[in-house]
């Protein structure tokens, strides 16, 4: 999906949902069963696991893991977005696709200073779409030499 | 003439000075988002903002959502607007047709008084403290509908 500028791509974790750039996808997989290993993670970094993909074995980060979320739906049930990042594929794992938007159709919400000042909310960036918040998935944040976490 | 906005949240009447309240709404739809300050995690979206939701009615523990009868009462602080979760029946009163008391030491920090009205005791809230305490983010404080304080985890197992 890389190459395709302009658009975004909206999934929801726990409940929330947030938006990519699709620029930095590389393809969404919908089955997850057999392709995980789960003896290679690391969860104090949010791996939950290693992931087969295209003869390769990549980390499997668990977003909801450092953002304090709980995913009602069983891991085995949810997608996996594969990224490409600085040093090479990764994948993140989210409850649900719901699809693409462009770019344009989402406005950035005002954040109030009392976010602002939280530590965890600090840098974030919400967009509204239909006057409903969409947090934007920022990867930098979870997997990388320049992950910064939340 | 100064006023109040009286409401009711949970078991508790609560007041807040008219020149702070911005305006009130009913039937906004609650989202969720992660990483708020402690005490808060839904919002409610005004004009693009997003605003927090203070006070919030609960069923059990569980916050209602995208309840039609709900009213929030849009208040200005120092850290933005928030939105105080009220049940229906608010209204404003001009001081002097109710009784004013301020004690000289707050009982708690966002109280600022009790305004006493036709035999209802309303609290009169501090909303810039209110704010300021929930943005220090360690979750020692949160108004909840009881208007009690919520010790964090770290304080119940000190036994403070």
């Amino acid at each position: 999906m890389v190459g395709a500028p302009g658009k975004r791509l909206i999934f929801t974790l726990a409940g929330i949902r947030f938006v990519l750039d699709l620029d930095h996808v590389v393809e969404v997989l919908e089955q997850l069963a057999g392709r995980l290993d789960s003896r290679r993670s690391d969860l104090r970094k949010g791996i939950v696991g290693a992931l087969d993909f295209r003869h390769t074995v990549i980390p499997l980060i668990d977003p909801t893991l450092m953002l304090g979320l709980v995913s009602a739906a069983h891991i085995f049930q949810r997608s996996v977005l594969v990224l490409c990042g600085s040093e090479g594929n990764w994948a993140v794992l989210v409850d649900r696709v719901e699809g693409l938007a462009p770019a344009d159709s989402f406005r950035r919400a005002i954040i109030p200073p009392l976010f602002q000042s939280a530590p965890g909310f600090a840098g974030a960036e919400v967009v509204l779409a239909e006057d409903a918040p969409l947090m934007v998935f920022e990867p930098e944040r979870f997997y990388g030499i320049n992950r910064d976490l939340p | 003439m100064s006023a109040f906005g009286l409401f009711h949240a949970g078991d508790h009447d609560y007041a807040v000075p008219l020149a702070q309240i911005r305006k009130i709404v009913q039937g906004n739809t609650l989202f969720p988002l992660p990483l708020l300050p402690a005490g808060i995690d839904h919002v409610l979206v005004h004009e693009s903002t997003l605003v927090p939701i203070l006070l919030r009615r609960r069923d059990g523990n569980r916050l209602e959502h995208d309840s039609e009868s709900e009213y929030y009462i849009l208040v200005d602080s120092e850290f933005g607007s928030l939105a105080l979760a009220a049940q229906p029946g608010s209204r404003i009163v001009a001081d002097h047709k109710g009784i004013l008391s301020v004690a000289r030491e707050r009982e708690t920090a966002w109280q600022v008084g009790t305004f006493f009205y036709q035999g209802r005791a309303y609290k009169i809230l501090d909303i810039d403290v209110l704010a300021m305490e929930i943005s220090r983010g360690n979750g020692s404080i949160c108004l909840t509908l009881s208007g009690a304080r919520r010790l964090n985890e770290e304080e119940a197992a000190a036994g403070r």
